[in-house]
């Protein structure tokens, strides 16, 4: 295995992700509190303005994963009672607290002191927790966030989640800390928000040139590290994603592709969208079954799960409350199948890709319901064609490589023949 | 169900239709209609897989509806990739532990041929409920 190509940023945000695991691990001798929340919909600056650590049960399910733990720790869950069939994030959840609760880093994660169980239309979080309560014993406090069934967020949704920040979840977290709610301090970590969400739109809407200087997926995945968990409204979440455009304007300027992790990409041969969250277990494998074909991912929804700035979407400190509420309403798994369509379309058409690739992940019902319908759809409206291919997060079981790797094969032989028949005579 | 009570079991209560028989009270008659419907939903339906608990125990209202039918077992029977069904499933597979109450559990999918595997797994419970529950 050749060694893993890094620039500063990487190594900036693999610093920020074992300073933040220490002080978990050193949470109790230190007296800070934790809570466990949910990627989607995290109110991150809202606990950080209590000094609250947070913890995200999907990163280490995906970290697990990643480090080849997760299968020992699926068994481990399936063995106390949990189904084959169910969310494998789970699964390798309760794997990894059965088994001691040790983290990415090798240290001890602490017991939570609340489970706050943001509800972002994604049904499993809300029997996940209810899982972690009979574990942990400790409280749970639920923000409901109404479903964007209607396909728009309206001013009754918002009111109605600002209605419980302020009447459950402000107030489980103060009686937690026996500190009062600070505004001001939330207003100041939000403008940090804002800062670091410009810069990140920025490196996702790179790959709009030829070539693209970005992997807006596999890459992806690594730039929404920081604002996805606990770095969003921090200075070094500014300073993380300030280096990252640095970076990628650096690599535009120069015409280069994505950096892999074997090294620089070679020539840019097809540009895909992709729907689905990857999977984990053989995460390097994945992305070279794409990148030593000279396929980049131009624009993916998975990037999107924590929230949606694309469209527009900032923190705004002048409405504190407000712009929490929005964002939670906003992010990708709240949104209906039809707005998920409409965003699809979006990307292929304005990254100019060649067609959409689903990584249909088996036991993500929040995801996969759906996908083929919004397979053929895109392929109707855009006139381009539609891939599709199986796996899972983090149960190695479902990942065949020698099957995806042919199925990815045979859909870029699609593009090639749709161009050989659409080129001019 | 015909599966299962040809394996020996007499199915004294059920999860099925649920939205039939939802709420456990009636709708208040009096006041803002809309808040008595609301009321009704979030207090007084019924505790399954789709609603969130939020306080109390997990699994009461099986273990009350087993004392209640003085049932002497439970038979989980979930649709594969049922999430919140089979989510929920150890949470009262362990409220039926602490109440001493015996179980069995399998997913069935639109595959009409396991209805043997069915069939010989119910009854074994049987059995081994006959065989060895105390009386």
């Amino acid at each position: 295995m050749t060694e893993v190509q890094k620039e500063p940023s990487m190594l900036r945000q693999k610093d920020m992700i074992a300073g933040h695991y220490s002080r978990l691990s050193h949470a109790r001798e230190n007296n800070d509190k934790v809570v466990y929340t949910f990627v989607p919909g995290n109110l991150t600056e809202l606990l950080l303005s209590f000094d609250i650590l947070p913890v995200l049960p999907e990163i280490n399910a995906l970290q697990s994963g990643m480090r080849k733990k997760s299968a020992e720790y699926i068994a481990k869950a399936e063995k106390l009672g949990h189904s084959e069939d169910v969310c494998t994030y789970v699964k390798c959840d309760i794997g990894m607290l059965e088994s001691g609760n040790i983290g990415p880093t090798g240290e001890r994660l602490p017991d939570p002191d609340l489970l706050l169980l943001s509800y972002t239309g994604c049904f499993t979080f809300m029997k996940w927790f209810e899982l972690l309560r009979e574990k942990y014993h400790c409280p749970v406090t639920m923000l409901h966030v109404p479903y964007q069934g209607g396909g728009r967020v309206t001013d009754a949704m918002v009111e109605y989640v600002v209605e419980q920040l302020r009447s459950q979840v402000i107030p489980a977290l103060e009686k937690m800390t026996g500190r009062k709610y600070d505004e001001a301090r939330l207003q100041g970590l939000l403008e940090l928000s804002r800062q670091a969400e410009d810069d990140l739109v920025w490196v996702l809407e790179s790959a709009k040139h030829r070539p693209s200087p970005i992997d807006a997926y596999f890459g992806g995945v690594y730039y929404i590290g920081p604002i996805f968990t606990s770095f969003r409204g921090t200075e070094d979440g500014v300073a993380y994603y300030r280096e990252l455009r640095g970076e990628v304007a650096e690599r535009l300027r120069c015409g280069m592709g994505p950096l892999t992790p074997d090294g620089a990409m070679g020539p840019e041969r097809y540009r895909l969208v992709v729907e689905g969250p990857p999977n984990w277990t053989s995460f390097r494998e994945f992305w070279r079954m794409f990148s030593e074909e000279g396929a980049v991912v131009v624009a993916s929804s998975y990037t999107k799960v924590g929230g949606l700035y694309d469209d527009g979407f900032r923190h705004d400190p002048e409405h504190p409350l407000e712009t929490l509420a929005r964002y939670c309403l906003g992010c990708y798994t709240n949104l209906s199948l039809p707005q998920r369509i409409a965003l699809l379309e979006r990307y292929v058409r304005e990254y100019e890709a060649d067609g959409l690739l689903i990584n249909s992940v088996k036991s993500c019902n929040s995801f996969s319901a759906g996908q083929l319908v919004i397979l053929r759809e895109i392929e109707t409206r855009t006139g381009r064609p539609g891939g599709f291919i199986e796996s899972d997060l983090v149960d190695p079981r479902y990942f065949s490589a020698a099957n995806i790797k042919n199925r990815i094969e045979s859909y870029l032989q699609m593009i090639e023949q749709r161009r050989r028949t659409e080129a001019p005579a | 169900l015909r599966t299962l009570e040809r394996a020996g079991c007499d199915l004294v209560d059920d999860d099925l239709v649920l939205g039939t028989r939802w709420l456990r009270a009636d709708v208040a008659e009096t006041g803002d209609p809309i808040e008595a419907l609301s009321i009704a939903f979030l207090e007084h339906s019924v505790a399954t897989a789709v609603r969130y608990i939020g306080d109390g125990d997990k699994g009461a209202d099986l273990v009350d509806s087993v004392r209640r039918t003085g049932a002497e077992g439970v038979i989980f029977a979930a649709a594969s990739f049922c999430d919140p069904a089979l989510l929920d499933q150890p949470m009262l597979q362990a409220a039926l532990d602490r109440a001493g109450i015996p179980y069995t559990s399998f997913k069935y999918s639109e595959d009409t041929g396991q209805f043997q595997t069915i069939r010989e797994q119910a009854g074994t419970f049987s059995d081994s409920i006959k065989l060895w529950s105390e009386p």
